[in-house]
């Protein structure tokens, strides 16, 4: 869960411009081993989407089992092609697994905005609510899809793994891009 | 063909009767997506048929008369063109005035967005019916552009579905009386474009990317998993 008016607005571009090109390349692939971590982590994930979640802050929040968004402010967007930046084909297999197909082009290629409201209606988030709510809704989300003994960690995150098996082969190779800019 | 250009937007009107796949007709689309593209202000693309048919799919006719290796050539052809539509620099919008079938249905599934006329015309990939199999290539875009538990009625069982039934099966986006269909068609096409319109290189890199399967298919020599 995020804080104020945030869960996260992407990569802090103005920290990276900083970074040597070896050190943006360790940073690439670290963020790729994060979201991997995320993905197939051995407990049950819930994104409790508190406000605008926006381009790396979103495939953050893909990388949980359920989400939960604020319903009254706040936006999901990936914004890469306002910006007129490309995605990494780490990030293309992630929006792939785990957007609704359908979705894909107006999210992925064109950039949509969506409020809490549409984000649940087109499937790219699993509940919304009231942000007073939010940290409960969540929270009991977890542990219902937890069940009353928990899930075997060993086995949950095998299944990830295997599951998103193509995802998880990419996170794991250099960061790279199909078409440069 | 017409181009006919609305402010920011290039609405294209095949105007071929039933708007069927040939050489000709191939070669006269590309003219009009080149002058949609030389158009330096334009930001989206309409495509729209005219009277009864979007498109019927392949002219059977005129391929039948052609030699195997300009039907090879057509072939590499039409990938090449659903390849261009698929990675178009501009937002584009099929409206979808009538019967759209076979091949027809993959110029339109090439769009970023399909609007369909609800009170008339078929949608149908009715190649179970002629009894012709897919390439590799449209399955491939059948795979990523249609919905995942739609493909085994509307691929492999060639259902036909009315505009109202289309959406209904997230076949099409939206749907709207003959009436309004250029204008819902052309009003979304703006929408999506944004104020500003979005950045040609990145949007066509974005889709290049995000579609690279079905690219990667498109552009290797027609072929055909099982031969009938």
């Amino acid at each position: 869960m995020g804080e104020g008016k945030f869960y996260s607005l992407g990569l802090d571009l103005t920290a990276l411009g900083a970074l040597s090109a070896m050190e943006m390349q360790q940073f690439a692939y670290d963020l790729q081993k994060l979201l991997l971590r995320l993905l197939t982590f051995p407990l049950v994930t819930v994104a409790a989407i508190n406000g605008h979640v926006y381009a790396a802050g979103v495939f953050i929040a893909l990388a949980h089992d359920h989400k939960v968004m604020r319903s009254e402010r706040g936006w999901w967007c990936l914004n890469e092609i306002h910006i007129r930046r490309n995605f990494t084909v780490g990030v293309l297999e992630m929006a792939k697994a785990l957007l609704p197909q359908s979705e894909l082009r107006y999210s992925v290629v064109l950039g949509r905005r969506y409020t809490g409201e549409e984000a649940r209606a087109a499937g790219i988030v699993d509940e919304v609510c009231p942000l007073a709510q939010l940290k409960s809704v969540a929270m009991a989300a977890a542990v219902r899809l937890a069940g009353k003994d928990g899930l075997d960690r060993k086995t949950l995150s095998a299944i990830k793994h295997d599951l998103y098996r193509d995802v998880v082969r990419v996170l794991s190779e250099p960061t790279r891009t199909y078409s440069l800019l | 063909m017409e181009v006919e250009k609305v402010g920011s937007c290039v609405v294209i009107h095949m105007k071929l009767g039933e708007n069927r796949l040939n050489p000709a007709f191939i070669s006269a689309f590309h003219d009009a997506l080149d002058e949609a593209e030389a158009y330096e202000d334009a930001t989206s693309l309409v495509t729209m048929g005219e009277g009864k048919f979007y498109s019927l799919g392949l002219d059977l006719t005129a391929l039948g008369a052609l030699s195997a290796m300009e039907m090879q050539q057509f072939a590499y052809d039409l990938q090449k063109l659903l390849l261009r539509l698929l990675t178009f620099p501009l937002v584009t919008v099929a409206a979808i005035n009538g019967h759209v079938y076979a091949a027809g249905v993959f110029i339109a599934l090439a769009h970023d967005h399909k609007v369909m006329r609800s009170e008339r015309g078929w949608w149908c990939l009715n190649e179970i019916h002629i009894r012709r199999n897919f390439t590799v290539g449209v399955l491939e875009m059948a795979k990523a552009l249609l919905p995942q538990s739609e493909l085994r009625y509307s691929v492999v069982l060639g259902r036909r579905y009315t505009g109202e039934e289309a959406r209904a099966a997230g076949i099409v986006d939206e749907v709207c009386p003959l009436a309004q269909l250029k204008s819902v068609a052309m009003a979304a096409a703006v929408r999506l474009a944004g104020k500003d319109g979005l950045d040609r290189k990145t949007l066509s890199a974005i889709k290049h990317d995000l579609y690279r399967d079905v690219v990667r298919v498109l552009s290797e020599p027609t072929r055909t998993y099982s031969l009938l």
